[in-house]
């Protein structure tokens, strides 16, 4: 891999992707659901999941 | 629409594996085939060219001609799913980031450039319509238009797509609706992965190899699964608990967590098998069948369907469809043979058909043509590629074709099998295969160890005629494309002695357990296919020949292939094939050859030339 792109991810993950990750911890908000148990069912309605402009959309 | 007025689409599957291309033409499945067969190389996983030119060749159509290009997911989707699952859990994971970074940077991020530009290369217009399908819409559409129901409930299930590893949905018609999914890091197939590496096997390819281990084993380690690696409710759906996993940003499937759990390190890929393994093996596979039941009877409760279609690599396990089918909480059931990754082209662009063009569909038959969807090879055109090649051949009449085979196998020979069109789909069923007497003792170790260079412990599929099925195993109905197990009829089978019932792990293998030993594995199950006349005239005869001459209708199929290779494609493939391995005899066609007629120098170190899988 060249510098630049190595350079490219070292600045990609350290200002993206880490304050992504600390802001979505400090509200407790849980993407891959690695914290949430949930007492009924973890099935997610399509509706829920995907936004509406892409639902069916190919 | 079209100057003929005729819809023609092209599917598209590349860019992870199993690349693969199908045309649909007015709904009807005209080609489909894995790139993998031309290139020579298992699992290849890019852009499926020489697929897409024989595929024209074939329907004989010119790229002008289509209407619709599709590919079977959404990258930029995928994108998302990767920013998403570094940022859960960062600052850990930053070596899989970059190396997915790069990977992103060089080219999947501008997918619909690259493949506007290979398909420009092909003499494709510029301005066609380049579409994008959902992974699991492309899944559901493979397992539910091609099948014959017209209303059915349908379940995906795969490592991921996207988003989703998991979804449930419907078909009606020419309509199909995904209404829920589980969404990744929660896979059952990448639950599956992580057994199927943590147990010495390659992820993504050896799955199978785990299935086939588990009857070796005892499910002891079910209550440590559901205990500490996955949530599982009563509706199927799950949760699993990350903390024992390392698939997410790590360079393994599973961590040191997981190691402790189950008693140590993982086996080394190639190392002895001990019974860990084999009880590893029969709990995931445990667990597998009680989370698609789970699901199945909740999606049959929420549906009211009559009917299930599935595919996904998870349908690929034959065991627990075959569990599915025997609970009978569905009164039929369909599986997508070509389930993996593949058959995500097809699915993709008979979802634009029918889905997105609304046309209307038919339904009432099963539109795969048995999975003969690929190359086929003349007898000119064969004879033409062993000349060049200065094998020795002799070309005979239908009728001394079938009686030289059925000598062959009566005599215990193996048989390379090169018939009719190639098979869509990761199961030989007939066409690409190589074939043997199920009766033979000896058979299932002769073509594990000198003809496939496989694992010994791997059962042999029987192919059996329709009419017989019912009277070898306990099975009534249909499995044309070889995904599903029955027991073999007790009638069949051969009591063990004591010292017999007491043989531990791969030992048990050596023990003939029926009349048909090479295709019993030690549960006393079989991977059944069902041959029909009308799907397959030429292998059905020769099935019905050797059932009048030694009163046994099955016969042993094992893909054409060495272990690590794709199975063969054209003649060439199927004679090296030949040449480098044990088998005694190859039928292309109406061509006949013998090893012993071979000159020597045409023979070649073969096992050494695939990367084992």
């Amino acid at each position: 891999m060249s510098i630049l792109l190595h350079l490219l991810a070292l600045g990609a993950f350290c200002l993206i992707i880490v304050p992504l990750g600390i802001v979505w911890r400090l509200f407790g908000y849980d993407p891959l659901q690695l914290r949430t148990t949930l007492p009924g069912s973890y099935w997610k309605r399509v509706s829920e999941n995907v936004p509406r402009h892409m639902r069916n959309q190919l | 629409m079209l100057r003929d007025g005729s819809v023609k689409i092209l599917g598209i599957s590349a860019f992870y594996h199993d690349s693969a291309a199908a045309i649909v033409r007015d709904g009807r499945v005209i080609t489909a085939a894995q790139e993998e067969r031309f290139v020579r190389q298992k699992h290849y996983a890019g852009f499926p060219r020489e697929t897409i030119r024989w595929s024209l060749k074939q329907a004989q159509l010119s790229p002008r001609d289509f209407d619709y290009v599709v590919f079977y997911d959404k990258p930029l989707l995928k994108l998302c799913r990767l920013i998403a699952t570094h940022a859960s859990f960062a600052p850990a994971g930053y070596a899989t980031f970059q190396r997915a970074f790069s990977t992103w940077m060089r080219g999947k991020l501008f997918q619909r450039g690259i493949l506007r530009r290979e398909l420009k290369s092909l003499g494709f217009s510029p301005e066609i319509p380049l579409l994008f399908c959902n992974h699991h819409q492309s899944h559901a559409a493979s397992a539910f238009y091609p099948s014959p129901f017209e209303n059915a409930a349908i379940l995906t299930m795969d490592g991921v797509g996207e988003w989703a590893t998991t979804t449930v949905g419907t078909g009606s018609k020419n309509r199909l609706h995904v209404e829920k999914e589980i969404w990744f890091p929660h896979s059952l197939g990448l639950l599956y992965s992580a057994f199927t590496d943590f147990t010495g096997f390659k992820v993504n390819s050896a799955e199978y190899k785990v299935m086939g281990l588990a009857p070796y084993g005892e499910p002891r380690y079910v209550g440590q699964i559901l205990e500490h690696l996955i949530d599982l409710k009563e509706d199927g759906s799950f949760r699993m608990n990350l903390e024992y996993f390392d698939f997410c940003v790590g360079k393994r499937m599973t961590n040191e967590r997981f190691a402790r759990l189950f008693g140590g390190a993982p086996r080394q890929s190639e190392a002895e098998l001990t019974q860990r393994e084999m009880d590893l093996a029969a709990s995931i596979q445990a667990v597998t069948e009680e989370i698609v039941l789970r699901v199945a009877k909740s999606i049959a409760n929420s549906t009211g369907a009559a009917a299930l279609c599935l595919a996904g690599g998870v349908a690929l396990n034959c065991v627990a469809n075959a569990r599915l089918r025997r609970e009978k909480i569905f009164r039929s059931l369909w599986i997508q043979p070509a389930a993996g990754d593949a058959g995500g082209a097809l699915g993709a662009a008979l979802y634009v058909y029918y889905h997105f063009l609304d046309r209307s569909r038919a339904g009432g038959c099963d539109l795969m043509n048995g999975s003969f969807l690929g190359p086929k090879f003349e007898n000119n055109e064969i004879t033409q590629c062993l000349a060049s090649l200065n094998a020795r051949y002799t070309v005979l009449e239908d009728d001394e074709v079938l009686e030289r085979t059925i000598s062959g196998l009566v005599n215990g020979k193996a048989i390379g099998w090169f018939q009719g069109a190639m098979e869509f789909g990761p199961r030989a069923l007939g066409n690409r295969s190589i074939i043997a007497d199920p009766r033979s003792a000896t058979m299932q170790k002769v073509l594990n160890l000198k003809v496939k260079f496989r694992e010994s412990f791997r059962p042999f599929a029987p192919s059996v005629l329709q009419e017989e099925v019912d009277k070898w195993f306990e099975f009534e109905g249909d499995s044309p494309y070889m995904i599903l197990v029955a027991k073999v009829r007790d009638e069949h089978c051969r009591a063990m002695g004591e010292a017999e019932r007491k043989l531990f792990g791969i030992d048990k293998l050596n023990v003939a357990r029926s009349s048909i030993p090479a295709v019993t594995h030690v549960d006393y199950s079989a991977r059944l296919q069902t041959v029909r006349e009308e799907t397959n005239p030429r292998y059905h005869h020769l099935l019905r020949r050797f059932f009048m001459k030694t009163g046994c209708p099955i016969l042993v199929n094992t893909s054409f292939n060495v272990r690590g290779e794709p199975i063969v494609c054209d003649p060439a493939d199927a004679f090296r094939c030949f040449m480098g391995t044990d088998l005694d005899m190859l039928v292309m066609e109406n061509c006949v050859l013998y090893k012993q007629d071979q000159p020597e120098d045409l023979r070649r170190d073969y096992k050494s030339t695939f990367e084992l899988d």
